[in-house]
């Protein structure tokens, strides 16, 4: 065995020795106490998290409604112009024009 | 969630039931895991921070995390080399937080004299503070750890020639420091 496997066993067997260390119980009950006590955190956020998010809901129900409402009104009259007669020509045109854009983009 | 085991039951349980117990949320599979690897993490740490209350702390973190990210494992067989990479992680953070450095001459000369029973620990550990981080983790990794170059290469994403050339100066540092020691004591 050369000086340098030598040394090198020695210094795997120096890794091996054990440590002077408080016991395994005292670490492992305060890291699990760590690990119940970062669930609980978890949990909580969680619960607070829809709780924030269904007062959020319930507090902007207003503008929502009013919202929707607008919205609603928006698209009935952008439907009544469209049945009308200037809507049909526009979207007369319109037709005629994607049918000849696409012809030229086939060639 | 309670266990399915009673803890005698964990205790002789093998491994690969005891991590499957614990993946599934089981808190007393968790612990029986750590109880199983504790020693081992936290020897890892004290030999690259050589504080016990530091070690300790790193080692705490490794199994906070690994229970954290136990849904990631991919199979029971996986975890030792999963809590590896968690463990090697975990002292690059610190290092990069702590910007840790390497103990001079004075300090190490001031060990001497403080040399007793758990002389050869206190040689090893001395002697490992001194080299650079990224060195000592790969000679902790070699010997400690008993891992192959090309997998310390893999774990810290090392270049291969750097991992060798840093274990190879690195043991040789070493053997030069626990020489003087001896002589020294």
């Amino acid at each position: 065995m050369s000086d340098q496997d030598e040394f090198d066993a020695r210094l795997a067997a120096q890794f091996e020795q054990e440590h002077r260390h408080v016991p395994a119980d005292s670490f492992v009950a305060t890291t699990m106490r760590k690990v119940r006590a970062g669930r609980r955190r978890k949990d909580v956020m969680r619960v607070g998290l829809r709780v924030a998010a269904l007062v959020a809901a319930v507090a902007a129900s207003p503008w929502l409604i009013a919202g929707v409402a607008r919205m609603n009104a928006a698209l009935e009259s952008s439907l009544t112009w469209t049945m009308g007669q200037p809507g049909a020509w526009v979207l007369g045109a319109l037709a005629v024009l994607v049918v000849l854009a696409t012809r030229v983009r086939s060639r | 969630m309670e266990s399915r085991l009673a803890v005698a039951d964990l205790q002789k349980a093998p491994d690969t039931l005891v991590i499957a117990l614990a993946c599934a949320g089981d808190d007393s599979a968790f612990a029986e895991v750590m109880r199983r690897r504790q020693v081992r993490v936290r020897k890892f740490m004290y030999h690259l921070c050589r504080q016990t209350a530091l070690g300790d702390d790193l080692a705490q973190q490794v199994f906070l995390k690994a229970w954290r990210s136990l849904g990631q494992l991919r199979s029971a067989a996986a975890f030792d080399g999963w809590l590896k990479k968690i463990m090697v992680s975990i002292w690059l953070e610190e290092v990069r937080r702590r910007k840790l450095v390497t103990v001079s001459d004075v300090e190490l000369a001031d060990l001497a004299v403080h040399h007793d029973a758990t002389a050869a620990r206190m040689d090893l550990d001395a002697a490992l503070s001194t080299l650079p981080a990224d060195m000592r983790l790969c000679v902790v990794l070699a010997y400690n750890e008993g891992m192959a170059h090309p997998e310390i290469a893999a774990l810290t994403g090392a270049p291969l020639g750097t991992v060798k050339s840093h274990i190879s100066r690195g043991a040789a540092r070493l053997r030069e420091i626990l020489a003087d020691y001896g002589e020294k004591s």
